[in-house]
């Protein structure tokens, strides 16, 4: 008699199988017309010597995980994001969502820079992005850049940056994509977005959309995304590209299983706008990029606060002669916001602060194989002051599909205005900035069959902002050097027939700061895929992860279990004879093994849970 | 007129479909639960939680809470306790925070919890402030 988890492993087996063993038909995969990946010719990362571990946003959007962040972590041992279950990230004791790259960021996500199409996205009052705020629909690609990244993107890129870019089409044309689906916990999620090129003018829109009960009280909530973007090419090199975001998300902090609060309810607005004008033409790339980012938070307890983000940044990459290339650039960037209890009245002193920096990066090339990265920032905070910021990295191409990367970067991180001001439960002031410098080594081999990357890296943190002791004695201060210490390395295997893996590790000494902050990681995701002389595609994905050194505080107390956790995606892809219409059912199994595991104490995930649903592609 | 009719030959799209409609329907609902106050007479109870469920109510004794289907798993009952007799002639009335002594491990079906007086103790585990 099979237990409820051996039906489980046994039923997702069997479909495994059956979807490999489909016979060949013998034809040639043709894709169909919405896999039409769009490329640009610019690659995400301005550093060459960081171009790895690119992430495609059609895997981000097969995935089973609930949220992008969890996606982007099931494909990189080194970016750990703890999932919230079938729902949103939530506030307060128990939000999840937080990134975690090479033992800095968490949750808060504060030390940790997200990008979106250039423009970086974090809140004004709390310093971090909405982690359910970016729904994958038209993800083109992601690159995360593990270390100190703040020469390039200033604050916040302490311990990485997640670099997101979205989609244009790259042909006259209209395409559309719909995408609904339902599963356990009354979980719907719905997706439409649609892309146009016609003349000079390129146009985006999307909407995302999600509602759930959740596992438990109080972990359900509801969101919706709303994105537009429309793209002049005005002709001699010039183009004009707006961009809007809306996002609105509805949930609670459910608490402690044991001490449960499903009142502890939030709402979030949030309006993102950029304006980029870019010239490309002679030896110059220019872009100018004016942004605001602006929002509402509104809690159960009465507190309301209003904040805004605003900046502007210019660059230009040069191109002298054929060996060098220099970014030259200046960002000037602003907080500010205002907070209110209003049950209680209170109306905390919140100042803001801009700071504006140039910047600098040379790429030269002395020979093929070598090419040899510096780069420097000024910051010059209104607050803070004059920081200056270094970085110096190298790569040797030693034989084709072989290369050896490594170097220095600075990363640099000002105090959130809630760190500063807001007493819930502490605040000070005098924080000062935070302050990392990250070394790093990386092996890489890209083979037909086989790619292997391994990188070994060190970074060293200063003035880490954290809060000691117990409410209302704790207290929020900068406390002294901490050092990181890890390895990491990745494996891809391809072309096995219709079968693909891929892996990887990711272990590290954080010192005794370590809560939050698991001392080993691991994923994987085993892959099979069919493709039909119809066009259609048949495929099934396993992925898991497994943490390991997991803790609620530091010092190595309150250890939690190790969490494994195994997830399966069956999907099968079919565009009809006349190639107008593409249909794709599918199914997302989560928590195969039904484990019971918890990434934050208290607050126990959901066991077995599915989600199906139908995309259709015009 | 595009086809959209799933292949004639598709065993494994239908096979993929009934297993999905199946697992949706099915799912892990956990167990159901109810808790009762067998305090003592002169004695209340509010606020009863248990794994993930928790009931907004003061029960006087005998009194049960609703059914309430919680996450699979082990806790103990938290709850609020208020001593009528010892509160009397005080101004507002304090509530501690007890808990029972053992845990329940409860996976499916339905569990009825009698709090007694001889097996609960105070509960020093609440969570501190709500952090923003």
């Amino acid at each position: 008699m099979l237990g409820p988890r051996a039906r489980a492993v046994t039923a997702a087996a069997s479909l495994l199988l059956t979807l490999a063993a489909e016979p060949a038909a013998g034809g040639e995969e043709d894709p169909a017309p919405y896999q039409a990946v769009v490329r640009s010719d610019r690659p995400l990362a301005k550093d060459p010597t960081r171009q790895a571990g690119l992430i495609d946003g059609e895997t981000l959007r097969d995935s089973p995980r609930a949220s992008t962040f969890e996606a982007i972590a099931r494909e990189d041992a080194g970016v750990f994001v703890p999932s919230g279950g079938p729902g949103l990230h939530g506030v307060g004791n128990g939000a999840t969502g937080g990134i975690r790259i090479r033992g800095l960021g968490g949750s808060p996500n504060t030390q940790v820079l997200v990008v979106e199409d250039g423009v970086p996205d974090f809140q004004g009052i709390f310093g971090h992005p909405l982690a359910d705020a970016y729904a994958p629909s038209l993800l083109d690609e992601v690159l995360v850049v593990k270390g100190a990244d703040s020469v390039l993107h200033g604050t916040h890129a302490l311990g990485g940056t997640v670099l997101l870019r979205s989609r244009w089409r790259d042909a006259e044309g209209f395409e559309a994509h719909a995408d609904s689906a339902a599963g356990s916990f009354a979980t719907l999620r719905t997706s439409a977005s649609a892309l146009a090129r016609e003349g000079r003018v390129d146009a985006t829109a999307s909407f995302f959309g999600l509602d759930t009960s959740g596992h438990r009280e109080g972990a359900g909530g509801a969101e919706a995304v709303g994105t537009a973007a429309v793209r002049l090419r005005l002709g001699r090199g010039l183009s004009l590209t707006l961009r809007e975001k809306v996002a609105h998300e509805a949930g609670a902090d459910p608490g402690p299983v044991t001490h449960p609060t499903p009142d502890h309810a939030y709402e979030v607005w949030r309006d993102t706008a950029s304006l980029a004008l870019a010239y490309e033409g002679g030896s110059h790339r220019v872009t100018v990029t004016p942004y605001v980012n602006a929002g509402v938070n509104r809690l159960y307890d009465g507190f309301l606060s209003h904040d805004e983000v605003f900046g502007l940044i210019a660059e230009d990459e040069l191109r002298l002669g054929r060996s060098l290339r220099l970014l030259a650039g200046a960002a000037w960037s602003g907080v500010a916001g205002s907070v209110e209890n209003r049950v209680t009245g209170e109306r905390p002193e919140v100042r803001g602060s801009s700071d504006a920096a140039p910047y600098a990066q040379l790429t030269w090339r002395p020979f093929p194989p070598f090419t040899l990265v510096a780069g420097a920032r000024e910051v010059v905070s209104s607050r803070y002051g004059a920081v200056a910021l270094l970085e110096l990295r190298g790569r040797w191409d030693v034989l084709p599909g072989l290369n050896l990367r490594g170097g220095m970067s600075d990363g640099f991180r000002q105090p959130t205005l809630r760190e500063l001001y807001l007493p819930y439960p502490v605040a000070n002031p005098e924080l000062r900035p935070e302050r990392a410098r990250s070394w790093d080594l990386a092996l890489e081999w890209t083979g037909p069959l086989l790619s292997l990357d391994a990188a070994g890296y060190r970074t060293a943190a200063r003035d880490l902002i954290r809060t000691f002791g117990v409410f209302p004695a704790a207290e929020a201060v900068n406390v002294d050097r901490v050092t990181v210490w890890g390895g990491e390395a990745r494996a891809a295997i391809r072309g096995l027939g219709p079968f693909s893996a891929r892996a990887g590790l990711d272990v590290q000494d954080v010192g005794r700061y370590t809560r939050q902050n698991p001392s080993a990681r691991a994923t994987f995701t085993l892959a099979a895929a069919h493709g039909f002389r119809t066009a259609d595609l048949a495929s099934a994905e396993l992925s898991g992860e497994w943490v390991h050194g997991l803790y609620m505080a530091d010092y190595g107390r309150e250890r939690l279990p190790d969490v494994t956790v195994m997830d399966v995606a069956v999907r099968y892809r079919r565009a009809s004879s006349e190639r107008v219409i593409a249909i794709e059912p599918y199914l997302d199994v989560r928590n195969l093994l039904g484990a019971r595991y918890a990434y934050v104490a208290g607050y126990v995930m959901p066991g077995v849970n599915v989600l199906a649903g139908l995309r259709l592609s015009l | 007129m595009p086809a959209l009719s799933f292949p004639r030959r598709g065993g494994t799209l239908r096979l993929a479909l009934a297993l999905a409609t199946a697992l949706v329907a099915c799912g892990a609902p956990g167990p159901e639960v109810a808790v009762v106050n067998r305090l003592a007479p002169r004695v209340l109870l509010r606020d009863p939680s248990f794994n993930g469920c928790s009931w907004r109510a003061v029960l006087a004794y005998g009194e049960s809470t609703s059914v309430k289907r919680c996450l699979p798993g082990s806790d103990r009952v938290h709850f609020g306790r208020l001593d009528l007799d010892a509160a009397a002639g005080e101004g507002a009335p304090t509530w501690f925070n007890y808990q029972t002594v053992a845990s329940l491990d409860a996976d499916s079906g339905f569990h009825r919890v009698d709090v007694e007086a001889g097996a609960v103790e105070q509960d020093f585990s609440a969570p501190g402030p709500f952090g923003h």
